[in-house]
């Protein structure tokens, strides 16, 4: 039992490090929003730094300009610490100003890729500078044992455990008791409140990063004498400090420390454990921080996203390929040409460009098209081939069989990374996918009793009809046949990448990074979605894991490192990681791709290897910063605006939607015609008693309330409850089939809210009956399938695809993944109908607000519904262009379909609605016809608010 | 911020004291895509009260957040105390004066209210005169601002602004999920701010009626753009043209 609290105690040391870079961690993510992946790196930086002071060397930090000058004999420690943590808040100041703040108004996402370069960049300084020289550092603690709860402990773990407290306590009390830390908490929670109170957000910020450079370099500082210096080791501390910083929220230091603590001491525990029972596993201990975050982020997740939160990925706009098998044919060509153009070095690093290649058309799928960040991709690639040495060598599976099943098998594993993504969003995806890739690296594939020693795994000559396709050895290596299994490999899955992209699946998919609700609410199963992108993905990660295996004869962990996993989703955002050419870009570039292969062949031997990881860091942030779209981005901007100039030159193609006369005139006959509205308005005197009794339907106008069976949906005594708050208020009314129905009421009445709840994105008490059907318990995409569609406030629709394709995201219920003649049909009549037929070949993002508005419209209409329900079709329109939204709506009232309509647009309101429903606080306060509102008092006491005669009553 | 007593008024209110605190021409307003309202023209005078009213969408919040530096002006200038301002800062403006009191309120909640009051204020700054225009608030000071009430919150919400001695202070809904009787309570405080203190304030408002009581000019907003403006008490005197302009419809002919 002994032994066992003295190995937790011993991994107080490790466990000092994990609470330090925690806190680093909050600290940053606090005062800049920014999850800094870079932390352990610089711990690493900090480390080099003081070790080499120690020995008299002071680091340069820049490649090129010599290792280390020399700056006296050994220093003693106190000014070798303070030295180290003064350059450390020189680079975070660096950091900030140079990286993040030109970033801060960007999303979290960008804000994290840069932090990879940043980790990349500190990381390739330090090796290029210092490369695999063995550094040794005196102890900083005194190497004393003592005697605790009976157990024998060194002395020095618990000094570092200690420290980390006290530096733990000195910022807790700095942030509680400063200005300086009022203000840090103040901007924390609201940057428009620091702003309107005369606080710069960017000081806090700046002096925040400070904080947490010199934290980290604290850490590292530490814990060098420690663990071997080595970089690797110290950049993946992220992994564990991560874990702590969630389960603290990134909020409290306090369970970040303690969190970071306890993560160290099990994981000594497990190293203990694996001792004693070689079966266990000594990783295990590393499955702690994804426990961690799977538990805490799977509890505080929520099944629905909460109101307004757009998907936070813009990685760039995913482009529609075009002239799609002539490229194909021209790549496939060069391909082929550079097999044999190339020789020796140059052609093997080719054929890792190729497999590469594969790799990162994986994320292309995952994140650049489903937009679920994904950091284990490397890893899954690396299950494929753990996996194939099993099929292929242990069982003697044949060659096309067995890396196909292997693929499945990641599939599979893919799968259920995906099942975390159901709960857990955006950036945080990353952390949890980033900490299993670290898991089962751990537990895995550096498992002594499962990867094979050290010669690796074994992986058999791949050969199909007798042809062997082995890259071969010695002389014959490289061979051609391998680099030309890999060109078919990587063409076919960059041509169903492409075709993916294009697909009504993969429509559904790019609606769901836009916009989860809003996908939901136009019938598409989000869950199934992003299940299949993760499978899709990890399948062809698994092929290209596959590909990888063959290449190198045998598998050893250090291939399918989850640090490399990271750098390669970096290089893949530097390429494009929204398309296909940016797939087969990024394997172009990466590391020990062809680029660096030639430049190092050509410029000469060595140099080139070593500035990579260099020149990566500063590309990848210099990428996010000027150019998020990847260096391929540019190029598809430039040809879809040639396109968009071609529609233009046609006459019929105006952008900016044209308001024939005939149209107007149309709008002018109808019954309720402008004119009269206005006359009606002026006419009746404000203050005349009301026409409308204010509870529900017990007025005069029962006729044609809830019991009505003309009767669509009804909402009996619905009510919505957030926190204390009462959203919504025992709300009863109904919508009669065929009817245009308006719901009015001021800001704050509860209008949206009423409409996400019908939706199903809010619970509520009360019923809601759609054709005399109950709700309950319906998720959006069922209720979507009973014939609920609806539109969102500022549109909702996906920027990246065409009018057409986004419309056809609405028909993916109604005809299935598949489409077909009726769908081709139905879509032509509703895009006439919406007036879009001109515009349907181009992107939305081109078009202005109000087509946005008809394309969310046709998009509703596509998934055939009986009621559409529309969030302020008119914001944002000028008079003329929602009159003629008011126009198209009677249109849609023809096609038989019945509208709830939200709007603050009282003339569209009043001239279009059979009938209006008004919301007060949450309270139904009148319900009548447009004529009984608009002489409502109760209403325009709403909108214009208490008289003092009210008041003073 | 040269004068940061409150209580005198502004001695020296700016390089002239006729010259109009702000002059906007053609000022075109919106977020992303979307234009929200369109060819805003006004200018104002020193220690004036001016009220922005309108249905909501009408632009008024989004005309607000332009004016502190919040949104870039898609079209037209902004002439703030004779300078044209050029870029979009919100830094900036509150550095030259101008306060804003968002309708979100974007008050520090895990703060006390004289925490968030010290936040605001410069160094040294005597807090006394500011918590005797609102005694509820002294009364609150060992509560977080989050267990406070809303018509608290909102009296804490335009104390932060007037700590910071705004020359143009802009208050957007005020009312916002208030009761009447709180809002009412709250107006008199604007009218002071204006004659005591020689400040220029624009109010966003949904009370109608206690708006005008309070505000010299009044704006109405409509569908993005100006349908009515002019002196309070003429507005006051016709509600009915107030009321055409908010139910009635706009520019329908």
């Amino acid at each position: 039992m002994s032994t066992y609290v003295e190995f937790l105690l011993l991994g107080l040391g490790n466990g000092g490090v994990f609470a330090a870079l925690a806190m680093a961690l909050v600290v940053t993510y606090r005062s800049s929003g920014v999850l800094n992946f870079a932390t352990g790196a610089q711990a690493l930086y900090a480390a080099y730094t003081y070790s080499l002071l120690r020995n008299g060397q002071l680091l340069v930090p820049i490649p090129g300009l010599g290792p280390t000058i020399n700056v006296g004999s050994s220093w003693a420690f106190w000014p070798a610490l303070l030295v180290t943590l003064g350059i450390q808040a020189v680079l975070g100041a660096l950091a900030y100003l140079l990286v993040f703040r030109p970033l801060r108004n960007h999303r979290p996402v960008t804000k994290a890729v840069a932090s990879i370069g940043l980790m990349g960049l500190l990381t390739a300084i330090v090796s290029y500078q210092v490369g695999s020289q063995v550094i040794n550092v005196n102890p900083i603690y005194p190497q004393n044992h003592v005697t605790l709860l009976g157990v024998s402990v060194p002395t020095d773990r618990l000094w570092l455990a200690g420290t980390i407290i006290a530096v733990g306590v000195v910022l807790t009390l700095i942030f509680r008791l400063t200005r300086f830390g009022l203000a840090t908490r103040a901007a924390a929670e609201t940057e428009v409140g620091a702003l309107v109170s005369g606080l710069s957000p960017d000081r806090i910020a700046l002096a925040n990063w400070v904080i947490s450079f010199v934290v980290a370099g604290i850490a590292g500082v530490l814990i060098a004498p420690l663990v071997p210096l080595v970089p690797g080791t110290y950049t993946l501390f992220i992994v564990p400090a991560l874990a702590a910083a969630v389960v603290g929220r990134f909020h409290s230091l306090g369970w970040a420390i303690t969190t970071g603590l306890a993560i160290g001491a099990l994981e000594s525990l497990s190293v203990y454990i694996n001792g004693i029972h070689p079966s266990f596993p000594a990783g295990a201990g590393e499955l702690v921080p994804l426990v961690l975050v799977l538990v805490v982020l799977g509890f505080r997740g929520r099944t629905t996203p909460s109101r307004g939160s757009v998907a936070q990925v813009t990685l760039g706009r995913a482009p529609r390929p075009h002239w799609r098998i002539p490229t194909a044919v021209v790549a496939f060509c060069a391909g082929l040409a550079a097999i044999y153009l190339f020789t020796g070095n140059d052609r093997a690093a080719l054929y890792t460009s190729f497999i590469t290649g594969v790799i990162t058309l994986s994320l292309v799928v995952v994140t650049g098209y489903t937009g679920q960040i994904s950091l284990a991709q490397l890893t899954l690639a690396g299950v494929s081939a753990y996996i194939l040495s099993t099929f292929a060598h242990s069982w003697g599976i044949p060659f096309p069989i067995a890396p196909l099943l292997s693929s499945l098998v990641a599939a599979a594993v893919g799968v259920l990374i995906g099942i975390p993504a159901l709960r857990v969003r955006g950036l945080m995806l990353g952390v949890v996918t980033l900490t299993f890739a670290a898991g089962v690296e751990a537990i895995w594939f550096n498992n002594n009793s499962l990867d094979g020693g050290a010669s690796g795994l074994a992986i058999p000559t791949p050969t199909m009809f007798g042809i062997n396709m082995s890259i071969g050895a010695g002389k014959d290596f490289p061979r051609p046949a391998f680099g030309i299994l890999c060109l078919i490999v990587l063409s076919a899955v960059a041509l169903g990448v492409s075709y993916l992209r294009t697909s009504r699946l993969g429509s559904a998919m790019l609606a769901v990074r836009a916009d989860e609700r809003s996908a939901a609410a136009a019938g598409i199963n989000v869950v199934r979605i992003k299940l299949i992108g993760f499978g899709i993905a990890a399948f062809i990660a698994g092929i290209g894991g596959s590909l990888l295996a063959y290449q190198l004869g045998n598998v050893t962990f250090q291939d399918f490192d989850a640090f490399l996993g990271l750098v390669l989703f970096s290089t893949v955002v530097v390429a494009g990681i929204t398309s296909v050419s940016g797939g087969i870009l990024a394997g172009i570039i990466t590391a020990g791709g062809l680029l660096v292969s030639v430049i190092s062949s050509n410029v000469g031997q060595g140099g080139v290897d070593n500035w990579y990881g260099v020149v990566a860091g500063i590309g990848v942030i210099l990428t996010v910063i000027f150019n998020p779209e990847g260096v391929v981005g540019p190029s598809h901007l430039f040809l879809e605006q040639r396109r968009v100039r071609g529609v233009l030159a046609r006459p019929e193609g105006a952008l900016v939607p044209s308001l024939p006369g005939a149209t107007v005139a149309s709008a002018n006959a109808e019954p309720k015609e402008p004119a009269t509205v206005l006359a009606a308005a002026t006419g009746v005197p404000v203050g005349t008693a009301p026409a409308v009794a204010t509870n529900g339907h017990s007025s005069a106008l029962e006729g044609d309330g809830a019991l009505s069976p003309g009767a669509l949906l009804e909402l009996r005594a619905l009510s919505v409850h957030y926190g204390g708050v009462t959203a919504v208020d025992n709300v009863t009314f109904s919508v009669e089939q065929g009817q245009i129905v308006g719901l009015i009421g001021p800001n704050g009445a509860g209008k949206t809210t009423t409409i996400d709840t019908l939706c199903g994105f809010i619970a509520y008490e009360g019923a809601v009956l759609f054709d005399g059907q109950d709700l309950r318990d319906r998720a959006p995409h069922q209720r979507a399938a009973l014939g609920l569609g609806r539109t969102f406030q500022l549109a909702g629709v996906c920027d990246d695809m065409t009018v057409e394709e986004n419309v056809q995201v609405g028909q993916h219920r109604v005809h299935g993944a598949k489409g077909g003649a009726d769908a081709g049909t139905a879509l032509d009549g509703i895009l006439a109908d919406m007036g879009l037929t001109d515009m349907r070949e181009l992107q939305v993002a081109m078009l202005s607000q109000g087509q946005r508005q008809l394309v969310s419209i046709a998009r509703a209409l596509a998934g055939r519904p009986r009621l559409l329900l529309l969030d302020e079709p008119a914001a944002g329109l000028d008079s003329s262009e929602s009159r003629w939204l008011a126009e198209r709506l009677r249109a849609v009232r023809e096609r038989g379909v019945t509208i709830l309509l939200v709007d603050h647009d009282m003339s569209l309101v009043l001239s279009l609605c059979d009938h209006i429903e008004v919301l007060d606080f949450g309270a139904l306060i009148a319900t009548g016809t447009p004529q009984q509102i608009r002489t409502n008092e109760e209403v325009s006491t709403a909108y214009l608010g208490a008289t003092h005669h009210e008041v003073a009553t | 911020m040269t004068d940061t007593t409150l209580v005198a008024p502004a001695e020296d209110p700016g390089p002239s004291a006729d010259e109009p605190v702000l002059v906007c021409r053609g000022l075109d307003v919106g977020y992303g895509k979307v234009t929200v309202a369109r060819d805003i023209s006004f200018t104002l005078p020193p220690r004036t009260v001016l009220t922005i009213l309108g249905p909501n969408g009408s632009g008024k919040t989004t005309l607000l957040m332009t004016l502190a530096g919040f949104l870039p002006p898609r079209a037209g200038s902004i002439t703030l105390h004779g300078r044209p301002i050029k870029g979009s800062s919100p830094r900036r403006m509150n550095q030259s004066g101008l306060v804003l009191v968002p309708d979100s309120r974007a008050l520090f909640t895990q703060l006390t209210p004289i925490q968030n009051l010290k936040l605001a204020a410069p160094r040294g700054f005597d807090l006394e005169p500011v918590l005797e225009l609102f005694p509820a608030l002294a009364r609150r000071e060992k509560l977080r601002v989050a267990d406070l009430s809303g018509g608290e919150q909102q009296m804490l919400a335009i104390a932060r602004a007037l700590v910071q001695s705004p020359r143009l202070l802009l208050i957007d809904e005020m009312s916002m999920g208030l009761a009447p009787v709180a809002v009412e309570s709250l107006m008199p405080v604007i009218r002071r701010v204006a004659d005591e203190h020689g400040a220029s304030v624009i109010m966003v408002e949904q009370h109608v009626q206690l708006a005008l009581e309070v505000a010299d000019d009044a704006l109405v907003l409509v569908h993005g753009s100006i349908a009515l403006s002019g002196p309070a008490v003429t507005l006051r005197a016709d509600m009915s043209a107030v009321e055409r302009a908010y139910i009635g419809g706009d520019d329908l002919t």
